[in-house]
């Protein structure tokens, strides 16, 4: 093979590659697409994929693992002088252990695409109905501010059964907001909206960290998701908004 | 016999006598020895910011800082010198200088000067990164150095890490530029490409992906200090910029990064292998071209490390596909490695265990990418111990124990000297269990939720997985810091003190570092240029012929 | 080959010159840098500079007197430049797709806050200028394969003195639209502005340094076909980015 001019077509295509990430620019982040809910609550969803591709990924490990360690005992040196056997590959099996191989990894790597497709889209269409909450993140702080108003720091509470939106927006630097049972992460930023839903399906608290590194207090920067029944829901509306007064929600809510 | 800078007609052993030979060297031996220093203390710089870091998370709360700034600078330092001081220089400095051109019967490298150049610029880089220790406003900004946390006051020293980056970044280049050369050209007579070890190939690989991607790494990290120090706003959204051009950069090469150190890692494994098995690499071929198919596959997948950053939901669902895509070439390469054990005549050797640890390590690593690579599921994983735990199965341990594998391998050629077997299989062990101990249960807290870079963790107090995973984590670190410390013990044991080891070709190779060996020290490789006579392969262990030598100039005309 | 062994003594090829280059470069002058914008010592910063430059330009003299017509390289070097020239093409691609990212997704282009005039001709003159080192180079080539090295070193420098010219009207431009108010942070155009037309800079200085190294030698008659081959490359490369910055900046 004439090496030098080989490499030299290949050094001068490179020229084209920093097109590549150029690419990631050509779109912002889509706007976030109203679909209706499928009655699915996206963590469930999340947690069976979670557990699929878990076992997937296991019973692959455990094989090679098998194999290899089947191999190592059963080819252990028996003399000074022995030397491995490997049997000589005919052209057909060169080719075949490649080819089929790849079959089988593609075949899975196809299977897991479409469930992981699948919980993509349904995380990603928030529903028709999602209630709308502004967060701003700040160091080291997270900022709610929902519908009515109600600005609350490190604590949102939320109607039991009701999806949730979060419109999210950074003053400073990078935050991610995860909440650990809605098993969602999404960065903050300047300069961008981002969002993500949840489904609040169970009463109680949950935690919600900070997953972005933030700078000294970054592990300070935690709070926590709490759904309460509508009843508690509509009380806790009434006494906060009775207690702000009108004009500056309206006006912190504005922001976006 | 000798070691591979060979032994004195009088039996001293051949290194370098004075300082000047040392210091001024051009010599491709000894500049890798330079380099596996360098590694080295970067390695025992970065564990024991890792010790420091495990014992302050053994618990909920402050046990040895309380202070969020000094935690953030050991795993700044931790990160960084793990990555960019140990296993590139340890890989592509040390594995690449000192052993690929003797492997492939060359002289020296291509150009001895840029050689030693280029590690003196990693010298100075390991050099600032110390001085992080020491300075006012250090950096803690991580190694990721994400803006616009990068371009505030509060990250401390920005300018110093563009610096660390590109000063080791121009080290690569200038050494990827000449291993290529020295590769493409200064193969010894008769040795065609499809007649090099895969160590050569692996290295050969990841140095063309190095010449890629490295400088767009450089790039990215010379616009934050534009931006910080000199006012430009390519990054501030303010005026026009973009915060996520950043991460697009940054990945766009440290993606590829990763493959840089995979690839020759994994080239150890084949060699020691294929040594211990006495056996031919298993689809040879295929096995090389797996290794080129990373360059354009690793090209594409940058954004599985921004799946949760704003970027379109179109690319995330391409760049799942793209991702999941590298399980085929991996595959094979696992399928290749396992293979060469088909039928073999295994024996046991010390640097065995290494690699045979490092492989088991790699499965579970490699494997634990694939939930990562699923964008959806990457939504409740991203930034936590999940994928903590993922990387450090894959580079920090796999890496690691094959990098340290190949240390054991090439030692009686670098000493002339052989390193207490018992000792050698005994820290194996020892490193394999500490980290299994560290690593096993993290994963476990990271799927409970433990976040990233978290210096405390008392909003998960109640969380008895998380608190005793970290806590059990803390006492595996000790076992690892037992066998690292002893595996240096070892290596210096080994040096001064370690039998003299008896044979050229210890493990019995077949490749030319061991079977062509110099018995004369000093400048150049072989006492006459090599010749690999038709037919010879480096895993051919049956019916190889031996490799040749010219005649010597001296005897027939002049030079 | 036992004979020749036994008379063989120990012999290690040994120059300063890579460690002075390494260190002055890798350590001293990012040391400078940061003692100028980080941590405000001016005095220190002034001295760290000198002394890495200082290394930086021993280094480099005493190893082009060292290699350059006196070690018979091989004809490698071209292939390395081409690599090396490959990677600079990645480097600049990053920053183009800053500029592109910045430029596509502005609402209006150029932004608020640029002069009418930005100085396009000027540039697209002094471009001109640029271009006429790549004959210069070519012919001081020429006159190398004949074996006239005083020719080649006067080529050479003719080229070096178009740059010098060329580096001049790019600073009289910056200097001009600094006086209108137009400095680098005003908006993204801005940045984009000086930052390419400065990495252009910082290439003809690289250039500059890599062409005298070739001429002292020459002086002395002695010369290096496979250097020189490396270096018009690499003058080439950067008479086309200047192209490039010319046609992005100014003419898109
Ligand atoms: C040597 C280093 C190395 C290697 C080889 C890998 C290999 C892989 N990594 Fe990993 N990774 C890192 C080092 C590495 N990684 C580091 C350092 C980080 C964190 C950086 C930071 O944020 O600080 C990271 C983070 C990281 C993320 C980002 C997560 C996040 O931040 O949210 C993702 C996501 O996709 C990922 C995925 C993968 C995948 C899919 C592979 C694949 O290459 C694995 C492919 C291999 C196999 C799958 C096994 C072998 C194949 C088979 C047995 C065939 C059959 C299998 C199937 C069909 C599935 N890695
Ligand atoms: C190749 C890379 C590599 C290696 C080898 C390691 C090795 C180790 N890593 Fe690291 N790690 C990273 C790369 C690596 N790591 C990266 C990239 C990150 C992410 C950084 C970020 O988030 O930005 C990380 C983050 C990271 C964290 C996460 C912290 C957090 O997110 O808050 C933790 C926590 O447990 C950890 C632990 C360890 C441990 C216990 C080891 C052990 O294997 C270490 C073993 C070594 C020793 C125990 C040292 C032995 C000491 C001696 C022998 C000294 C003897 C003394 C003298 C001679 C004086 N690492
Ligand atoms: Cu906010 Cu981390
Ligand atoms: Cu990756």
């Amino acid at each position: 093979m004439k090496f030098k001019s080989l490499m030299h077509k290949v050094i001068g295509s490179l020229a084209l590659l920093p097109l590549i990430p150029s690419l990631a620019h050509a779109f912002q982040a889509a706007p976030a697409a109203r679909a209706d809910y499928n009655g699915w609550t996206p963590h469930q969803h999340w947690d069976e994929v979670w557990h699929e591709t878990m076992l997937d990924i296991t019973i692959l490990g455990v094989v090679f693992a098998i194999v290899t360690f089947a191999f190592m005992i059963m080819y252990r040196r028996k003399g000074h002088g022995e030397r491995g056997k490997m049997p000589k590959l005919s052209a057909q099996a060169k080719v075949g252990w490649v080819v089929i191989p790849c079959m089988l990894f593609l075949g899975d790597d196809l299977f897991l695409y479409v469930k992981g497709f699948d919980l993509h889209n349904h995380l990603r269409n928030v529903p028709a109905d999602a209630a709308e909450v502004k967060l701003t993140g700040t160091m080291w702080n997270w900022n709610y501010v929902d519908a009515n108003g109600i600005d609350t720091d490190n604590e949102l509470v939320v109607p039991v059964g009701k999806p949730v939106v979060l419109r999210m927006q950074s003053e400073d630097v990078l935050h991610s907001h995860y909440m650990n049972r809605y098993r969602l992460t999404e960065d903050l930023m300047p300069g961008r909206v981002t969002w993500e839903w949840f489904m609040p399906d169970q009463l109680g608290e949950s935690v919600v960290t900070c997953r972005e590194y933030c700078g000294t207090m970054h592990s300070g920067m935690y709070g926590k998701i709490k759904v309460v029944t509508q009843d508690e829901y509509d009380a806790y509306v009434a006494e906060q908004t009775a207690s702000v007064p009108a004009g500056t929600a309206v006006a912190s809510a504005d922001k976006f | 016999m000798s070691g591979f800078m060979g032994h004195e007609p009088d039996g001293r052993p051949g290194q370098p006598k004075t300082v000047k030979e040392w210091v001024f060297t051009l010599d491709h031996k000894v500049i890798g020895v330079w380099y596996l220093i360098g590694a080295i203390a970067s390695f025992v710089v970065a564990g024991l910011a890792a010790s420091a870091m495990r014992i302050e998370l053994g618990s909920v709360g402050p046990d040895i800082t309380d202070n969020g700034d000094i935690y953030n600078l050991w795993l700044t330092m931790h990160g960084a010198v793990m990555v960019l001081g140990f296993q590139i220089p340890a890989l592509l400095g040390f594995v690449a200088n000192w052993a690929v051109p003797i492997m492939v019967g060359g002289k020296d490298m291509a150009f001895p000067r840029v050689n030693a150049m280029s590690v003196w610029l990693l010298w100075s880089g390991i050099l600032l990164a110390l001085a992080n220790l020491v300075i006012p406003d250090s950096w803690n900004g991580m190694w990721t150095g994400y803006p616009p946390y990068s371009l505030t006051d509060g990250a401390g020293n920005t300018a110093l890490y563009s610096f660390i980056v590109v000063v080791l970044g121009m080290s690569s280049v200038f050494g990827a530029v000449n291993l290529a050369c020295t590769v493409a050209f200064m193969r010894c007579k008769g040795m065609g490409w499809f007649q090099m070890p895969l160590t050569v190939w692996c290295v050969f690989t990841a140095n063309v992906i190095q010449l890629i991607f490295v400088p767009v790494l450089a790039a990215s990290v010379i616009l934050l200090s534009l931006d910080k120090y000199l006012g430009f706003g390519f990054y501030n959204p303010e005026v026009g910029g973009d915060v996520l051009l950043y991460q697009n950069l940054f990945w766009f090469y440290s993606h590829p990064a990763v493959y840089v150190i995979l690839l020759p890692f994994m080239g150890i494994m084949f060699e020691i292998f294929a040594v211990s098995a006495r056996n031919d690499v298993f689809n040879y071929k295929a096995t090389v071209w797996s290794v080129i198919a990373f360059i354009p596959v690793s090209s594409d997948v940058w954004v599985h490390h921004a799946y949760v950053a704003g970027l379109p939901d179109w690319l995330r669902l391409l760049q799942t596909f793209t991702t999941l895509l590298i399980s085929l070439p991996f595959g094979l390469l696992m399928l290749s490695l396992t293979g060469t054990l088909f039928r073999g005549s295994i024996r046991y050797t010390g640097p065995m265990w290494w690699a045979m640890a490092a492989f088991m390590m790699l499965i579970i690593g490699a494997l634990t990418g694939i939930p990562n690579a699923l964008s959806a599921v990457d939504y409740g994983i991203s930034d936590s111990y999940v994928i903590m735990s993922h990387f450090h199965y894959v580079m920090a341990v796999s890496g690691s124990m094959s990098i340290f594998a190949g240390v054991f391998f090439w030692f009686p050629k670098l000493s002339g000297r052989m390193c207490n077997e018992f000792l050698t299989k005994a820290t194996a062990a020892g490193f394999f269990v500490g980290m299994n101990i560290v690593m096993g249960p993290l994963y476990l807290a990271g799927i409970e939720g433990m976040p990233r870079r978290y210096m405390d963790y008392q909003m998960f107090a109640d969380n008895a997985t998380i608190v005793d995973a970290q806590h059990w984590s803390t006492i595996g670190l000790y076992i690892t810091f037992v066998s690292a410390l002893l595996t240096i013990v070892t290596w210096l044991h080994g040096a001064i003190a370690g039998e003299k080891a008896t044979s050229a070709n210890p493990w019995g190779s077949e490749s030319l570092e061991f079977t062509a060996t110099a018995i004369i020290p000093g400048q150049g490789n072989f006492p006459t240029p090599v010749i690999c006579p038709e037919g010879w392969h480096p895993y051919n262990f049956i019916d190889n012929p031996k490799p040749q030598f010219e005649p010597h100039p001296g005897t027939s005309g002049h030079h | 080959m036992s004979e020749e062994i036994k008379h063989y003594t120990a012999h290690w090829h040994t120059s300063p010159n890579p460690l002075l280059v390494g260190f002055g470069a890798g350590l001293f002058l990012p040391w400078a840098f940061m003692l100028q914008f980080v941590y405000d010592m001016q005095t220190a910063a002034l001295v760290t500079l000198a002394i890495g430059a200082g290394m930086t330009i021993m280094g480099g003299l005493g190893w082009a007197a060292e290699t350059i017509g006196v070690i018979d390289d091989e004809n490698w070097s071209p292939s390395a430049m081409f690599m090396f020239i490959g990677t600079e093409i990645m480097t600049i691609g990053g920053v183009l797709a800053g500029y592109w990212v910045a430029r596509l997704g502005a609402a209006s282009w150029p932004p608020e806050g640029t002069p009418a005039d930005v100085g396009a001709n000027g540039a697209l003159i002094a471009t001109l200028i640029l271009i006429v080192s790549s004959f210069t180079i070519g012919v001081a080539r020429k006159k190398e394969l004949n074996g006239d090295a005083a020719g080649f070193a006067t080529f050479t420098l003719i080229s070096v003195a178009i740059w010098a010219v060329f580096m001049y009207l790019t600073i009289a431009g910056w200097s001009e639209l600094a006086a209108q108010g137009f400095t680098i942070g005003v908006n993204a155009y801005a940045t984009a502005l000086y930052g390419f037309t400065g990495i252009h800079f910082a290439h003809l200085v690289m250039g500059i340094l890599v062409m005298l190294t070739c001429v002292p030698s020459a002086f002395k008659g002695r010369l290096s076909y496979s250097y020189t081959r490396a270096m018009t490359m690499y003058v080439h490369f950067v008479n086309v980015l200047g192209c490039w910055v010319l046609l992005q900046i100014y003419y898109w």
